[in-house]
């Protein structure tokens, strides 16, 4: 079971004027301005994606959203084209599905195969994905890869391991546009470029710890540590951060009466997704180890 | 320092009137050759591709609508605004209208740069300028456009140097560079060197260039050294159309075409019988 809100891939748009369009012979009708990806996964359309997350501004990178327009030569990437009047959209046919698979099998001939002993088993977007597209053999023997890269544990919230980063650029971003750190970057250029920050790790970083990044990673490369110790959690309580008086909504991610995570709600009127490091990955004041309880017992 | 001189006296003599050059030297990247790349690295950024839309005429450098032209496209306007654009429509052949500086080099006697008219066939251009092959051998293939361009054996040469006859066999005219090799050369290394110059220079935005270019350097060693099944064969097209048609920008888009080309034109350096 997700516990994720569903994800339309890009952020909604302001505009009052609704576009019609076609996709795969459905009449749509979105708002201008709005994405492809955005007008057929809201309209119940599914469309492959992993760098596309509609916290943050669409990227293009990926190249798993790619879609064909009539009248157009190519593919194009559903996430960055804007819907225009009377466009006639396919999102899947043999030249798509075949595209696609062969991106996938790029991706995953640089990605440890370790599905099941993964802490983001059943949790991760790339394992969906490949799912989705079907994906049955990577035919490339071997060769240069980010296996043996080390993980960081610095930072005693979450854990960066970058041979399982797919350079979707999605932390970075998160980072940038979400909270407004900018601690994060991509490192290196081609094959070498990784998610790096401006220090030797993400503790000496500029990093305050919001979780943005870790919330944002499709993948297994920026963790929590609570869910690799514990495992994806089962169920989720809607509530409200008590620590201070801004009010964020939060979801409890739970096992059992368990928090594993502490997840920031999209629809929280007073936070809109984010978070800080108290709300996102200080809650254990709250459930201390043992039977020793605080709020009972303020030792 | 050239071109800074220039530009001072060009100014001092009144030369250029309203405008201001500024010139901006880039850290050597050739993905910041592509236009949303390079207005990246103009805002002080790592030179990578931007989607698009919007298009820089749109949303260009910090935002603002930017136009991107090369070089050669503002040296030809002095000459249009002088002359007219009828009369630079008459220079050229089909479509293909103006002047193209080609710069001529690889295994060459005399390389440089020849301006000439758009409409001269390889072989003429060859015959012309560039002396023959500095080693005296016979010529084997030209590769026409920069890295990314299409390698073409002697039986095209008669193809004239323009945008519509270099696309009918596959290639493009790129920026005009030509480079001779001769029959010594192996074309499967010359397309081991596509993957090599792309795995380089790839930004490492998008996954077919980044991991692609990568791959695909590893699958033509294995080629190479291992044979050409056709697994092996397959895999290669597959990579190549992955590229071509699911890469961001050109870079990963062209760089199928030295390597299809050399497929296509030399099977043999490859191991494979003439198709």
């Amino acid at each position: 079971m997700r516990l994720a809100d569903e994800d339309f891939g890009t952020p909604a748009t302001n505009a009052r004027e609704d576009v019609n369009l076609e996709i795969n012979g459905e009449a749509v009708s979105v708002p201008a301005g709005t994405s492809i990806m955005r007008a057929a996964l809201s309209s119940g359309i599914p469309i492959p994606k992993l760098c596309a997350t509609d916290s943050i501004d669409a990227f293009g990178s990926c190249r798993m959203c790619l879609v064909q327009i009539e009248g157009r030569n190519g593919f194009v990437s559903s996430c960055t084209e804007p819907v225009a009047e009377g466009l006639k959209v396919t999102t899947q046919n043999e030249a798509l599905a075949k595209l696609r698979r062969s991106v996938m099998e790029l991706y995953i001939s640089d990605h440890p195969l370790d599905c099941l002993t993964c802490a983001d088993n059943g949790d991760c977007e790339l394992q969906d994905v490949a799912g989705q597209v079907g994906l049955r053999e990577v035919r490339y023997a071997g060769g240069a890869s980010h296996a043996e890269a080390e993980t960081d544990e610095s930072n005693p919230y979450f854990s960066y391991d970058p041979s399982k980063c797919i350079v979707c650029s999605r932390c970075v971003r998160a980072c940038e546009e979400v909270q407004g750190t900018f601690a994060l970057t991509i490192d290196g250029r081609g094959f070498a470029s990784r998610v790096a920050t401006g220090a030797e790790n993400f503790f000496d970083s500029e990093c305050v710890s919001c979780g943005a990044c870790v919330q944002a990673c499709p993948t297994a490369t920026l963790m929590e540590k609570s869910v690799i110790a514990h495992g994806v959690p089962d169920r989720s309580i809607d509530t409200t951060c008590a620590y201070c008086g801004v009010g964020c909504s939060f979801k409890a991610e739970m096992k059992g009466d368990q928090v594993i995570r502490m997840v920031p709600a999209k629809d929280g009127k007073a936070n809109h997704g984010h978070s800080c490091v108290k709300g996102r990955f200080a809650w254990g004041v709250r459930q201390p180890p043992g039977t020793h309880h605080r709020t009972h017992d303020p030792r | 320092m050239i071109l800074n001189a220039a530009i001072a006296r060009a100014g001092a003599e009144g030369l250029l009137g309203e405008f201001e050059l500024e010139l901006f030297v880039g850290a050597g990247a050739y993905i910041c050759g592509e236009e949303t790349a390079l207005i990246e690295s103009l805002e002080g950024k790592r030179g990578i591709v931007r989607a698009k839309p919007p298009l820089p005429a749109v949303a260009g450098l910090h935002g603002q609508p930017t136009l991107v032209h090369n070089v050669i496209t503002l040296c030809a306007v002095p000459w249009i605004v002088a002359n007219g654009g009828e009369a630079y429509s008459r220079i050229g052949i089909g479509a293909s209208t103006g002047t193209m500086p080609f710069q001529l080099s690889g295994n060459v006697k005399y390389g440089g740069l020849v301006e000439v008219p758009f409409g001269m066939t390889i072989n003429q251009l060859l015959e012309t300028f560039s002396g023959g092959t500095a080693s005296g051998r016979p010529i084997k293939a030209v590769q026409i456009g920069g890295p990314l361009g299409a390698y073409l054996p002697p039986q095209l040469f008669d193809t004239p140097l323009t945008y519509e006859a270099l696309a009918g066999v596959g290639a493009g005219i790129g920026h005009g560079g030509i480079i001779v090799f001769d029959d010594t050369t192996d074309l499967a290394e010359q397309a081991r060197y596509a993957f090599t110059f792309c795995e380089h220079e790839s930004c490492g935005k998008c996954t077919p260039c980044r991991i692609g270019s990568v791959r695909g350097g590893e699958l033509i060693d294995e080629i190479r050294d291992q044979g050409a099944e056709p697994e092996r064969i397959t895999l290669l097209h597959d990579l190549c159309n992955t590229m071509r048609d699911a890469s961001l920008c050109q870079m990963g888009g062209m760089t199928p075409i030295p390597v299809e080309s050399a497929l296509k034109h030399f099977p043999r350096d490859f191991g494979l019988e003439e198709i």
